[in-house]
């Protein structure tokens, strides 16, 4: 390499390092200037803020064992009062106690699996989009099968199969919705490999590691993070589900799902039993959706 | 074009052998013999083995598979263990419901959502866009079986219209049908608007309104006919998706169809019957989609033009 070359790349390098950070930084500060000025995705955030808080706190906030679990037979199905602000259920458990400590689960689950088969569908999507060809064709032949069972019964059936408990929800539940992000990863990275900057890095000689993690990932990013915000509201109806319908978290742990179902029975004269753990999850799933759909925005190129 | 349609169908033939497999693993997972299924804890160890042994349980679990696909290319699946009955007749007498509950609200959520979101789009950001625009976001957040629990509660519980259970008259569809089409409603109508937004800006758009054109002409000819491709995507990928979707839904209002045989299959390890009914939903599923592409590749004039060379 002449005395020229190696300066030009040192120069170059650095530059483009330093413009590199300034760009990330200038960046997520946009978005965060955009999201800001989008009052839905502010309040999605607030709402979604005021769960974690909830959740995350519901053992100082009300006691596992003796509100959420123990029974209290002599305060059965109590409509909403200042003691027990949801109400109680059949066995006269605090529902409000029950539906934040159920939050716990129904919340854990969305995020924990969203999050692994993002981490595990987008590794399979990136080299499937990055490298093409026949592993490219073999990938989506897998994925076409997949894709050809309806999620929620993919679901189910891993679900039944694997027996009740909130770690096999856990693991149905991030199997079924990895091959969504192995199709979307690997279309943002299919859009993105076709930019000039990237065929300018290829030809730069950059190594195959240094484009994907420098230039690829970077630019697929946003749109990955939308949809996998999206994602975590329907895991967080498909984990209610799945235990509405028995298959999650077994009693007398508390979950949204299980709370549904357990209360039905009972709906018609103490409507609260069913109606604050449904709105538990609406609120969840809104909040990450409107979020969602702000993030959107915020990240779309277009919007000035 | 034919060929096109050929190789597309075609194609579905890997595809459902591949679901098959998927479906066939992970039931082999599942704990459990069916000698024990079918007779009940009580028989005796003879009787239990000897079951087994019939139905090849204690085979590796590739001949399993080969055999299962073997006879299901002749049209055998099985035998429910429940039942003892072959397992394609429980589907056939239930399809027919499910199938009415999915076109049922299929239709409702189009009826619902196109509508109203021209409308939105037409009148982008006033009171009643906004209304239309936050309903949809909400409903698309709300758990299936919540709001038919809640329209039970409130339509047969509380006023006593209609019946919480069942689907013996047309009024028992009715809370169902609802109950599955509101969210589809929902993102049909935020795609309609979408849809609709992006044609509206369009330079035709101002040439038929300079030509004096009235609106109603305008919106519905020259917008609506352009924005309809996605929608049309749309509302098939949820008649699909609405398939697996009344899995929850039937559970709920107690009805008859594939889905409630789904869940209870699987409750009671009924390998042979959870499994047919999986498969059998899928591949509609599968050939809803299939038709959905071929449909697309009919009306757009591009794709159609690619494929007649």
């Amino acid at each position: 390499m002449s005395q020229l070359q190696r300066e030009t790349r040192v120069a170059d390098g650095s530059l483009s390092l330093v413009q590199a950070k300034h760009r990330k930084q200038s960046r997520i500060k946009q978005v965060w200037k955009r999201i800001r000025k989008n009052r839905p995705a502010l309040v999605g955030l607030a709402i979604l803020c005021i769960f974690l808080f909830f959740t995350v706190f519901a053992h100082l906030i009300a006691d596992y064992d003796t509100m959420a679990i123990r029974h209290d037979t002599a305060h059965r199905l109590e409509p909403p009062s200042r003691q027990h602000i949801f109400g109680t259920d059949e066995f006269g458990r605090d529902i409000f106690a029950r539906t934040i400590h159920g939050g716990r689960v129904s919340l854990s689950v969305g995020l924990i699996s969203t999050f692994v088969a993002v981490l595990l569908g987008g590794v399979v999507g990136l080299a499937a989009g990055y490298y093409g060809g026949r592993f490219d064709g073999i990938v989506m032949r897998i994925i076409d099968v997949l894709m050809g069972i309806p999620v929620i019964l993919v679901a189910i059936s891993i679900a039944a199969a694997l027996g009740p408990g909130v770690t096999n929800l856990l693991i149905a539940i991030t199997i079924a919705q990895i091959p969504r992000f192995v199709i979307i990863t690997r279309s943002m990275i299919l859009t993105t490999v076709g930019q000039e900057y990237v065929e300018a890095a290829r030809a730069y000689g950059s190594r195959d590691a240094h484009i994907l993690f420098r230039h690829v990932l970077p630019n697929a990013m946003g749109q990955i993070v939308v949809q996998a915000t999206m994602n975590v509201s329907s895991m967080i109806l498909a984990t209610a589900a799945l235990s509405f319908l028995g298959m999650g978290v077994q009693p007398p742990a508390p979950e949204w799902g299980s709370m549904l179902s357990d209360g039905r029975e009972f709906m018609r004269y103490s409507m609260h039993v069913v109606l604050y753990p449904g709105l538990a999850i609406s609120f969840a799933s809104l909040a990450l959706n409107m979020l969602g759909d702000g993030l959107r925005d915020a990240l779309d190129p277009r919007q000035g | 074009m034919h060929k096109y349609v050929l190789r597309r169908v075609m194609l579905l033939v890997p595809v459902l052998l591949g679901v098959t497999f998927v479906v066939f693993s992970i039931m082999a997972l599942t704990p459990g013999d069916p000698g024990t299924l079918i007779l009940g804890q009580n028989a005796s160890e003879e009787a239990i083995r000897q079951i087994n042994e019939q139905l090849g349980h204690n085979d590796p679990f590739l001949v399993k598979y080969f055999r299962y696909v073997k006879n299901a290319v002749r049209g055998d699946f099985g035998s429910s263990y429940r039942t003892q009955k072959p397992v394609f007749q429980e589907i056939f007498v239930r399809f027919p419901t499910t199938l009415k509950l999915a076109i049922g609200a299929t239709l409702l959520a189009a009826v619902i959502g196109i509508p109203i979101g021209i409308i939105s789009a037409v009148k982008q950001y006033s009171l009643l866009d906004m209304v239309t625009t936050v309903t949809a976001i909400f409903l698309a957040s709300v758990p299936q079986f919540w709001l038919g629990l809640m329209l039970i509660l409130f339509f047969a519980l509380r006023m006593r219209l209609l019946p919480a259970i069942g689907v013996d008259t047309y009024k028992g569809y009715i809370m169902p049908m609802f109950t599955l089409s509101l969210p589809v409603a929902a993102s049909i109508l935020r795609l309609t608007r979408t849809a609709m937004l992006e044609v509206i800006r369009q330079d035709y758009i101002r040439t038929a309104r300079a030509k004096g054109a009235k609106e109603l002409t305008i919106i519905l000819r020259h917008a609506l006919k352009n924005a309809l491709l996605p929608i049309i995507t749309i509302v098939g990928l949820n008649f699909g998706y609405l398939l697996g979707g009344t899995v929850l839904v039937e559970a709920i209002f107690g009805i008859p169809g594939v889905g409630t045989l789904t869940i209870t299959s699987i409750r009671m390890k009924d390998m042979p019957q959870t499994t047919a009914s999986i498969i059998f939903l899928s591949a509609t599923y599968c050939t809803i989609l299939l038709a959905m592409d071929i449909l697309y590749a009919y009306v757009d004039p591009r794709l159609r033009a690619r494929f007649a060379k």
